[in-house]
């Protein structure tokens, strides 16, 4: 399902990534864990298509992400839900517009689209605010949005880049658990975090199956 | 496409103020190419209504019968620029002068009692292509110099062909100019739009749009640009027409051919600037559309 073999990678002379490999297999849970800095965010971007490493080989869902063309590169992406870490939200759009971004691009229209919009802004809590605007809703809410886009289209792999780190403690395990969820559903999920004991914490909370954790540090992913 | 079009109208609606400024530009750059259009359709159809009227008309002294006049005719036929000459005798001047005058003519011609005042004329047509104020007056000089001539006029063919040619190329100036000035003003009012739009591209990009999702509302918002500039150069132009028609008098508006050709160019100015802002966008932001 994710497949990182031997992979380098460098912003001019920084080196971010050495030799890096790791296997996520399809339906897998797995959390991604490493300091600020050690490459997360960069790692998970290999993975999307964003940055190309500079040796080594990625395959995703299947596909060998060297092998993909400008013109094959949105159809991949299509499959696969980004939980960014930045948000990523058009701010002149409201809630329910920016939720409807995904959907609208596969070509979902009317009432489906409405449907499916209003399910997840209740699943979210955020159907009070379906008319705001992002800058008009919380950090927490905010989340929640991004969370809510990226899962939309039932996604086949679910990546998220430190989804949690703004979100209270509750409301991180309920996040959380809603990947869990979609997981159970057969969407493989690979979650980022700086916390090292949050997969732990969490388990025990919610009394959930293991998962895999990935360490990255220093360049180097350790299992 | 439906999700193309409402993000081409987003795109579009984002920077209002930058859009009124781009159509207001566009506008008057088209009211400029309007007025030189309109300019030289009155001349060249002023040209064309004289096509038939000799440029050079040379009158021949009382003493010249019609034969010797022929014969002048053939000797100043041999100038390269004369194409043929046609002989009025005393009788048909006189003729042609009582169907212009009226009733005036009948009076002239009573008025000599019985002798016709009007002298024989030769009538010069030259090449069209040599029409100018300056051929025309070498030829009516060479014509004057032969004693058999009294006079040689000029019935205004050379000035209107020579205004002619400078509203031509002025013409065809001012086209390059709109053209030039539309393309760079459209693609910079794109540009701006595209830039204030970067965080949707980005996210549009990362979700899974293709190169055409994101292409398309450049290219609509060029295509707007175009249209309603040149619309509105269009009708400010007319309502310049209507304001001034007494004092243009006959003078005829822009034929609808050429309105048409103007739109027409407009939107295709359009959409060539919103092809090419978007490859400066896409250059611009390169690691973001493409990798």
């Amino acid at each position: 399902m994710i497949q990182l073999h031997q992979v380098n990678f460098s912003y001019r002379d920084l080196s971010v990534l050495e030799r890096a490999s790791f296997r996520l297999e399809r339906g897998e849970f797995g959390f991604l864990v490493g300091g600020s800095g050690s490459g997360k965010t960069t790692l998970l971007k290999l993975l999307y298509g964003a940055l190309t490493p500079v040796s080594g080989t990625v395959n995703v869902l299947g596909q060998s992400l060297a092998e993909l063309t400008p013109s094959t590169l949105p159809y991949f992406r299509r499959k696969i839900g980004i939980v960014f870490q930045d948000y990523n939200l058009v701010e002149y759009k409201t809630v329910e517009q920016n939720l409807a971004i995904p959907q609208k691009l596969i070509g979902t229209k009317g009432q489906i689209l409405q449907e499916n919009v209003n399910n997840l802004l209740h699943q979210m809590g955020l159907v009070h605010h379906k008319k705001a605007y992002p800058s008009q809703i919380s950090y927490n809410e905010r989340q929640r949005l991004v969370i809510a886009r990226a899962i939309i289209n039932s996604p086949l792999l679910l990546i998220a880049d430190q989804p949690t780190d703004t979100l209270d403690p509750s409301l991180t395990l309920e996040m959380l658990a809603l990947f869990d969820a979609l997981n159970f559903q057969g969407t493989t999920v690979l979650v980022s975090t700086t916390d090292p004991d949050l997969p732990d914490r969490y388990i025990r909370a919610k009394n959930a199956a293991p998962k895999r954790v990935f360490t990255l540090k220093d360049g180097h992913i350790s299992a | 496409m439906r999700y193309k079009i409402q993000n081409a109208f987003t795109h579009i609606g984002l920077t209002g103020f930058n859009n009124i400024l781009s159509l207001i530009a566009i506008a008057f750059i088209t009211l400029l190419l309007n007025t030189f259009l309109f300019n030289h359709n009155t001349i060249f159809k002023e040209l064309s209504l004289r096509e038939t009227v000799a440029p050079l008309v040379a009158y021949a002294n009382d003493t010249v019968v019609e034969e010797d006049a022929r014969v002048f005719a053939n000797q100043i036929q041999k100038n390269e620029h004369i194409e043929f000459i046609a002989y009025v005798s005393k009788e048909e001047n006189l003729n042609r002068a009582e169907k212009q005058f009226g009733p005036l003519g009948r009076l002239i011609k009573n008025g000599f009692s019985g002798s016709n005042p009007f002298p024989a004329s030769l009538e010069i047509y030259v090449d069209s292509d040599s029409v100018s104020r300056k051929t025309l007056e070498q030829i009516a000089f060479d014509i004057e110099a032969y004693e058999t001539i009294d006079d040689v006029i000029f019935t205004g063919h050379g000035i209107l062909a020579d205004i002619s040619r400078e509203t031509n190329r002025m013409t065809i100036v001012s086209i390059a100019i709109t053209i030039l000035f539309s393309l760079l003003l459209i693609r910079a009012a794109i540009l701006r739009t595209g830039q204030y739009r970067n965080q949707e591209i980005h996210l549009l990009n990362l979700t899974g749009a293709t190169q055409g999702h994101l292409r398309f509302p450049f290219i609509m918002h060029g295509v707007f640009l175009g249209f309603i500039g040149s619309v509105l150069g269009i009708i400010c132009f007319y309502l310049l027409y209507s304001l001034f028609i007494f004092q243009l008098g006959v003078l005829e508006f822009i034929p609808y051919h050429q309105l048409i050709a103007i739109v027409g160019t407009g939107v295709i100015i359009g959409i060539v600037s919103g092809i090419s802002a978007f490859r400066k966008y896409a250059n611009t932001y390169r690691k973001r559309l493409v990798t």
